[in-house]
């Protein structure tokens, strides 16, 4: 019963998803831009909000499932997966799954917010520890995109199933991936497809490296550790999307769409390769070839929100006014601290004059980045 | 319990300091050099108890920061942001006065006495302080803000939308991809 009204809502935005041509149920999923499923994911550590210890996700001897869930008290969302999360540990005492909840709440810390994270978590009285993500360091690396989002992973720490956002069909899918991993459930088509691919270790070790590159802006010094990420596994498509996100950043955006392209021929599934490829057209001008591949991202995960954003631009320039107010309403759902959802809200209410609107959009972008000190 | 700790603090961060009243120019130095890392031990000291919530005890350091190196523009930042947390919007308004006449080149000294004074209806002043900081940095994302704050206040939405789109623009093209 606690999902109920959370329920309609889902199955409300559902509805207009769909009639505007986006599938809601992700086929594939994109929580987040730099990581997908057959990865090793970044490790997380840190101390663990309440008792103060040091924990580590590559310390979980025993465990046959690693979560690591990204939270913030602003998402309701967020408690309920926490929730959820709680009352899997229950059904499992053994030890067999682990979790980890990385708080989000912001770049900064401040002394009462700190306070209302410490008050939520004792209120949830959860049997798992909790981080704060500490200048969101683990939020960039992994490319989180929207809040919460989960990243489950096998006892090796590859990934193998990381949801954005947080709904009914998602929370099945993370019980059924989980009770495949425990050996409780046979996989099924849809489990087994997520393994995704798995690069070697030298790729993994060079990808890891140039992504801990990016996140502190060495762009170059990242390029070059491509090189021998793809020399030595040229099938893996995640250096590739790193490459195109890199010359986006570099605003080289004929060669961002080539890599881009490339990532999508190696692994359709990519929602980043394909909303990143969408973006890349978008910023050359080619908004109709761009909606045409922002829509393949959307059908795989129609929660992700850098695809909505664009996706709004597009229809923006078409005029379409309500169907990108919708999409950024839907962005702005799933991450409500996010600036650009806000901006792009405003970029839209601007083109269509709504004045008031657009001041309103603004200021809450502006209030997110420079909040009183 | 609170007072003692205070005591101690400062006890422990006055007392670390070699004696004052040097005889050559190098002495001088040296213990300007002193004072101005005490000043930063109080002001970290200072930070340490406002993250927990006691302000008051913040206070008092910082006073004692203020008096080893009195033009700190840290410190009167800090000062001036503790008293509006406070409440005490005059008290800081002087303090971030006084911190701007002192350390006229601090960016977020002059920031923050904006937003107080947008606060508190004086919006010529305000413009004054915004206009000054982006004369030096033309692309100083908050400043553009806070000019469309004034320009709102001042009814001139079409400025305001102006300066906000450009606060956005160089505030999310700093962001990672």
């Amino acid at each position: 019963m606690r999902f109920s009204l959370k329920w309609m809502r889902w199955l409300f935005i559902g509805a207009w998803l769909t009639a505007g041509g986006i599938l809601l149920v992700p086929s594939a999923s994109g929580a987040f831009r730099y990581l997908q499923e057959g990865m090793t994911a970044p490790p997380v550590e840190g101390k663990d909000l309440l008792t103060g210890e040091t924990v580590s996700s590559e310390r979980t001897e025993g465990a046959n499932v690693i979560i690591v869930a990204f939270w913030a008290t602003w998402s309701e969302r967020s408690l309920e997966i926490l929730e959820d999360l709680k009352a899997l540990v229950a059904d499992h005492p053994d030890g067999s799954i682990r979790i980890f909840a990385v708080n989000v709440e912001n770049q900064t810390i401040s002394a009462d917010m700190r306070k209302l994270i410490e008050h939520t978590v004792t209120e949830l009285d959860l049997p798992f520890p909790v981080l704060i993500d500490d200048e969101l360091a683990l939020f960039f690396e992994y490319g989180v995109i929207a809040v919460p989002s989960a990243a489950i992973m096998d006892s090796t720490g590859v990934l193998r199933f990381a949801p954005s956002g947080y709904s009914y069909t998602i929370r099945d899918r993370i019980v059924d991936t989980i009770e495949v991993l425990l050996g409780l459930k046979q996989p099924t088509e849809a489990v087994a497809l997520r393994r995704g691919y798995v690069p070697t270790n030298t790729t993994s070790r060079y990808y890891l490296l140039a992504l801990q590159l990016v996140n502190q802006r060495m762009y170059e010094r990242a390029l070059a550790n491509l090189k021998p990420a793809l020399e030595a596994d040229s099938l893996f498509s995640g250096p590739h999307n790193l490459r195109g996100q890199i010359y986006l950043e570099l605003d080289r955006l004929p060669e961002a769409a080539a890599e881009f392209a490339v990532a999508v021929q190696l692994d359709s599934t990519s929602v980043a390769a394909w909303a990143g490829w969408g973006h890349a057209l978008l910023r050359q001008g080619q908004a109709t070839a761009a909606r045409a591949k922002l829509a393949a991202a959307l059908a795989l995960d129609g929660s992700y929100t850098p695809a909505l954003l664009d996706l709004a631009l597009c229809l923006a320039q078409e005029q379409k006014t309500g169907e990108a107010l919708d999409s950024l309403r839907a962005a702005r759902e799933l991450n409500p601290q996010d600036p650009a959802v806000h901006y792009q809200l405003g970029q839209v209410f601007h083109l269509a004059g709504q004045t008031d609107s657009t001041v309103d959009a603004y200021h809450a972008a502006l209030k997110i980045l420079f909040p009183a000190p | 319990m609170r007072g003692i700790g205070i005591i101690t603090a400062c006890a422990a961060l006055l007392f670390a300091a070699p004696p004052a009243g040097g005889q050559t120019d190098d002495d001088a130095r040296l213990d300007r050099q002193a004072q101005i890392q005490q000043c930063r031990a109080l002001l970290k000291q200072s930070l340490v108890f406002a993250d927990t919530g006691d302000n008051d005890s913040a206070l008092v350091l910082l006073a004692e920061a203020l008096k080893c190196d009195p033009k700190n523009p840290d410190v009167f930042f800090h000062t001036g942001r503790l008293r509006l947390h406070t409440g005490d919007t005059t008290d800081a308004t002087a303090v971030l006065q006084e911190g701007v006449a002192k350390a006229p080149l601090s960016t977020r000294l002059k920031l923050l006495l904006a937003r107080v004074r947008i606060a508190a209806g004086a919006h010529e002043e305000a413009a004054e302080l915004v206009k000054s900081v982006l004369a030096v940095k033309p692309r100083e994302g908050e400043a553009h803000y806070l000019s469309g704050l004034i320009a709102l206040a001042q009814a001139d939405t079409v400025q305001a939308v102006d300066a906000w789109h450009r606060a956005l623009q160089i505030a999310l093209e700093g962001q990672a991809p």
